[in-house]
C-alpha cells in the first residue's frame, strides 16, 4: 500500500464526501433518519452529472458542498427503509446493485446471499425476496436516484480470471441494460481497486461503457467519458 | 521559503487514536452509515490540473500523513485495511467540520452574503 501516492492524491486531487451504507434494517430507521437529517442540512447529494462537471472543470456545479450517499449490495430493506427517508429530506442515493442477486429467485436468496457476503437480518422479509426488486429499482431511478452496479454476483475474483472479470463487470452492465434500458454509469467494485491497477480489469471495466470506477479510495471518472470543458 | 515539519504525535496521542480506530471498526458496519473520505479524480486527460479551492484536500492529505507516520511506529507494515481504518478515522472526526462554508459566507451569519 502506497500511503504516500494516496497523500499526494488527496494533496492535488478532489476530496469526495461519501457515507457509504449496506444493509438498512427497520430497527434502525430512527438512526438513518437523525444522520440523513444532519447531512442535508450541510450537504447537496451529488448527481453524476455534479461529479462529472467538478473533475471536468475544476468548478463544484452547486452552491453547499456534495456527499455521495451510497447503498451498497442492493438490499431491499434500502427501498423499503432508506429510501424515504432520502426523499423526505430532499437528498438522493447511490444505489449499487449487484444484479444477479436482484435476478435471484426469491427462495433462492438467503442460500444466495450466504454464499455470496450479503448480510440478510434473519426473518425480515417472509416471503424471502431480500434483494431489490427490477421494479423497485426502475421506481428508485425514476424518483432521481442513481442506480449503479456494484458488479453480479458480489463475488471476489481473481484478477487474472479474464471470464469471471467479463461477467462480474461487463455481464452486470449488459443486465442493467436489459432491464433499465440503458447502461448505468457507475461501477463499483468488491473491495477492490482503482483503474490502472489492473489491465484486464481496465479493460472490461472499457467494454461495459462505464464513466465512473468506485474502489476503496477513490472515485476515478475513466478515460473514455466525455469532455465537458466549455466549447469542446 | 518556510520549510517546516510538526513534531510527532506523543505517545499518548498515538494510543488514543489507535483506540479510536479499533472503536470504529467494532461496530456492525453491514448496517450502518459509515462517512469516507474519496479522492476524485478524472482520468480523461482533458480535466484541469487545479480542483478543490478550498484547500479541503490539502488539509486531509497533511491528516492522514501525520496519521500515517503514526501508526507506522507501532505497525510498520501497513496494509490497505489500516489505511481505510485510519481514513474512516479522519472521516468520522472532520467529515461534518469540512463541510462548513467560510465564515464570510456563512448564510445564517451573514443573511445578504453570496454563499459561493
Amino acid at each position: 500500500m502506497d500511503a504516500g501516492a494516496l497523500v499526494r492524491a488527496f494533496a492535488t486531487g478532489a476530496p469526495v464526501h461519501a457515507v457509504n451504507f449496506h444493509n438498512t434494517p427497520r430497527h434502525r430507521a430512527a438512526e438513518y433518519d437523525r444522520e440523513l437529517a444532519a447531512l442535508a442540512e450541510r450537504f447537496v447529494a451529488a448527481t453524476e452529472d455534479d461529479l462529472a462537471t467538478y473533475l471536468a472543470t475544476g468548478d463544484w456545479p452547486r452552491r453547499r458542498p456534495g456527499v455521495v450517499i451510497a447503498l451498497y449490495n442492493g438490499y431491499r430493506n434500502n427501498f423499503d427503509v432508506v429510501r424515504p427517508l432520502l426523499e423526505k429530506h430532499g437528498l438522493h442515493g447511490w444505489f449499487f446493485v449487484a444484479s444477479g442477486y436482484v435476478d435471484c429467485p426469491p427462495d433462492e436468496q438467503l442460500a444466495f446471499g450466504a454464499a455470496h457476503a450479503l448480510r440478510t437480518v434473519k426473518d425480515e422479509y417472509p416471503d424471502g425476496r431480500y434483494a431489490l426488486g427490477w421494479d423497485e429499482i426502475r421506481t428508485l431511478e425514476r424518483a432521481g436516484h442513481v442506480i449503479a452496479s456494484h458488479t453480479r454476483s458480489h463475488t471476489r475474483v481473481a484478477l487474472d480470471d479474464a471470464a469471471a472479470l467479463e461477467a462480474e463487470i461487463v455481464g452486470s452492465q449488459a443486465d442493467f441494460v436489459r432491464e433499465l434500458g440503458h447502461p448505468v454509469r457507475a461501477f463499483a467494485w468488491l473491495s477492490g481497486g482503482a483503474y490502472g491497477e489492473n489491465p484486464l480489469a481496465d479493460a472490461a471495466v472499457d467494454r461495459a461503457g462505464y464513466e465512473f470506477l468506485f474502489s476503496n479510495f477513490r472515485i476515478q471518472r475513466l478515460p473514455g467519458a466525455p469532455d465537458l470543458r466549455p466549447g469542446a | 521559503m518556510i520549510n517546516f515539519s510538526l513534531p510527532p504525535l506523543p505517545e499518548e496521542e498515538v494510543d488514543a487514536r489507535l483506540a479510536d480506530m479499533d472503536r470504529l471498526g467494532s461496530r456492525d458496519y453491514a448496517e450502518i452509515g459509515v462517512p469516507m473520505f474519496l479522492v476524485a479524480e478524472d482520468l480523461t486527460g482533458h480535466a484541469p490540473r487545479r480542483i478543490a479551492h478550498d484547500g479541503t484536500g490539502r488539509i486531509l492529505a497533511l491528516l492522514l500523513a501525520e496519521g500515517v507516520e503514526a501508526l507506522r511506529t507501532r505497525r510498520p507494515d501497513l496494509d490497505a485495511d489500516d489505511i481505510a481504518r485510519l481514513i474512516e478515522a479522519l472521516a468520522d472526526r472532520h467529515f461534518l467540520s469540512l463541510a462548513t462554508p467560510a465564515f464570510s459566507r456563512a448564510t445564517d451569519l451573514h443573511p445578504a452574503a453570496e454563499a459561493g
